[in-house]
């Protein structure tokens, strides 16, 4: 299934087969991309080759949510976005994905998230942290009100993790390739 | 003359049937246009049908159907056309009488039929029109009403279809721009933060601190406009809900003293985020001014909705008319859109706020039954 070697491998799991063969279409021709239209099969395409996986949550078979636990539990070295119409509640906070998109997601959306993730594995691990951390907190404010931010405690959790990562992750970006930093701010916010 | 109604209330279902089939697609002008001849042609005594508008030249019309039989243009000169458009009102005579009819007839495109009729368009096109021949005699004077039905149903039909789609265009516009806030203004904001941070660093400058202070009105302006886009977003599931629970949840928010807020109980029928949003927003605006303010919420007479009343400095008489509008604030480092997305959040769950006057406090309503 893989041709070229050199290309990033994207697995793209939806059980609506359209949308698999959508996200094929998008990135064909920068990714070598492989499609599953359910969970276990996803889990069978999955292996070390693969960099970056779109991961729906509602599928029959077995959720999206339960196919991100294995590949964490498996410990398989890939960055995982939920591509999805479920909106977000506060138990994604404990949910163990890179990137949250809200579906209907076009083109050159789901390449901006693919090359960000991409991107990710070449920088610091406490740096990925806090990219996760800061996508999460965009993903939950863009969903919710203020109130409800404010009322749980997980939501104030992530704030102060992404403080305690920014202050961490300071002189190591102070020290970065000035010319490839506005990447990096893009990310993670500014400090 | 039993028969002629029964015959007449057949002709009038199957003509209505063939409209509301067009009218009901979703589709452009041009479609509809095409669409509208080759179903009215589908009622059984209908034997031709056709819509067109004038060309540059006043004396023909070109024609939109889907028949290939008939020509692409009809001269229209002291034809019953131009009569309809002038009238804006259908025209109805015997086909012999009808020009356009004559012509095509004469161009052996059509059989002769008895009666021509001529509806305009005007949600179509302003100079549209639909030419209707059938075989049944519909020129009598009881026929007119009729077709003055039809005419309004093609009308009605095509600006209700014109109204949604306008709407469609609005929601997508509106997601354009939430993706514009919520993504694509915080990138650029976010380096120029990160490289300032670094500036800071390496150099002393004055200028430094007046950058962030810009950067962070621009920050906050990028929230409202957040803020905004989500006040007015498409509805979800609206259900009834306990006003007093949410609002005591909203209040905690404000940080000022719980039983600084009296609520009485309450159900309202809305979407729980949206009514959130409005009274975070509300609570803001009652506490922004005051340190020690005291808020009442309580239902309005008649159920008629609700009220948020506080006994904060109130606002001037004279300022009243302008509270709603953008920008309008007395507390300077505010950037005035509370009220104005006040009045955002309760239009898109279809309520009205009222302010009303007051010399000891603002006490705003939510009217939630408009009907």
């Amino acid at each position: 299934m893989t041709g070229d070697t050199d290309r990033p491998v994207v697995l793209a799991v939806d059980d609506e087969k359209r949308v698999v063969q959508a996200f094929d279409i998008w990135l064909g021709d920068g990714y070598d991309v492989r499609t599953a239209t359910g969970g276990t099969e996803a889990l069978e395409q999955l292996d070390d080759t693969v960099d970056v996986v779109l991961l729906d949550r509602h599928m029959p078979d077995m959720s999206g949510d339960e196919v991100l636990e294995q590949i964490r539990e498996a410990e398989y070295d890939c960055r995982v976005a939920m591509v999805t119409a479920v909106a977000p509640e506060f138990d994604i906070v404990d949910m163990e994905f890179d990137h949250y998109v809200s579906k209907p997601v076009d083109e050159s959306d789901l390449r901006m998230v693919v090359d960000r993730l991409l991107d990710i594995q070449h920088y610091d691990e406490r740096l990925a942290d806090l990219y996760r951390v800061v996508q999460k907190i965009a993903t939950l404010e863009e969903e919710m009100t203020v109130s409800r931010l404010d009322l749980h405690e997980e939501y104030a959790n992530l704030v102060e993790e992404r403080e305690r990562l920014r202050e961490e992750t300071r002189d190591q970006i102070g020290e970065m390739d000035r010319e490839n930093l506005d990447d990096v701010f893009e990310m993670i916010g500014s400090q | 003359m039993e028969r002629g109604d029964d015959s007449r209330g057949r002709w009038l279902l199957d003509t209505l049937r063939a409209v509301s089939r067009v009218v009901a697609e979703d589709t452009d002008a041009a479609t509809v246009a095409r669409r509208l001849p080759a179903e009215l042609v589908g009622v059984p005594e209908h034997t031709a049908a056709w819509t067109g508008h004038p060309t540059r030249s006043p004396a023909a019309i070109r024609l939109r159907t889907a028949s290939d039989s008939l020509p692409d243009r009809v001269g229209v000169e002291g034809g019953l056309t131009r009569q309809a458009l002038d009238a804006d009102a259908p025209q109805i005579s015997a086909a012999e009488n009808c020009p356009e009819h004559q012509q095509l007839v004469e161009a052996g495109a059509i059989s002769p039929a008895a009666t021509a009729l001529v509806i305009p368009l005007p949600a179509l096109h302003q100079d549209a029109v639909v030419h209707l021949y059938t075989d049944g005699d519909r020129s009598a004077a009881e026929s007119t009403e009729i077709i003055d039905e039809i005419a309004a149903l093609l009308g009605t039909g095509f600006e209700q279809r014109e109204t949604a789609r306008e709407l469609t265009r609005e929601r997508e516009r509106l997601e354009a721009l939430r993706s514009l806030v919520s993504h694509d203004f915080g990138n650029p904001i976010n380096i120029a933060a990160g490289r300032l941070d670094l500036v800071r660093t390496e150099c002393d400058s004055e200028h430094i601190g007046h950058v962030e202070s810009a950067l962070t009105q621009l920050e906050s302006l990028a929230d409202q406009g957040l803020l905004f886009v989500k006040a007015g977003r498409e509805l979800e599931t609206q259900t009834e809900l306990e006003l007093a629970t949410i609002a005591e949840e909203c209040w905690t928010v404000t940080g000022a003293p719980a039983d600084a807020l009296t609520v009485e109980e309450l159900q309202v029928y809305a979407e729980p985020e949206r009514l959130r949003m409005l009274l975070n927003q509300l609570f803001d605006n009652a506490v922004v001014h005051t340190d020690s303010v005291t808020v009442t919420v309580g239902p309005l007479a008649d159920d008629r909705g609700f009220y948020v009343e506080d006994d904060g400095p109130g606002i001037p008489d004279r300022e009243l008319e302008y509270v709603f509008d953008r920008g309008y604030t007395t507390v300077t480092e505010r950037d005035g859109n509370g009220l104005a997305l006040v009045e955002e959040i309760a239009g898109a769950l279809g309520w009205a706020v009222d302010i009303t006057e007051s010399d000891e406090g603002t006490r705003l309503e939510i009217v939630t039954t408009t009907w």
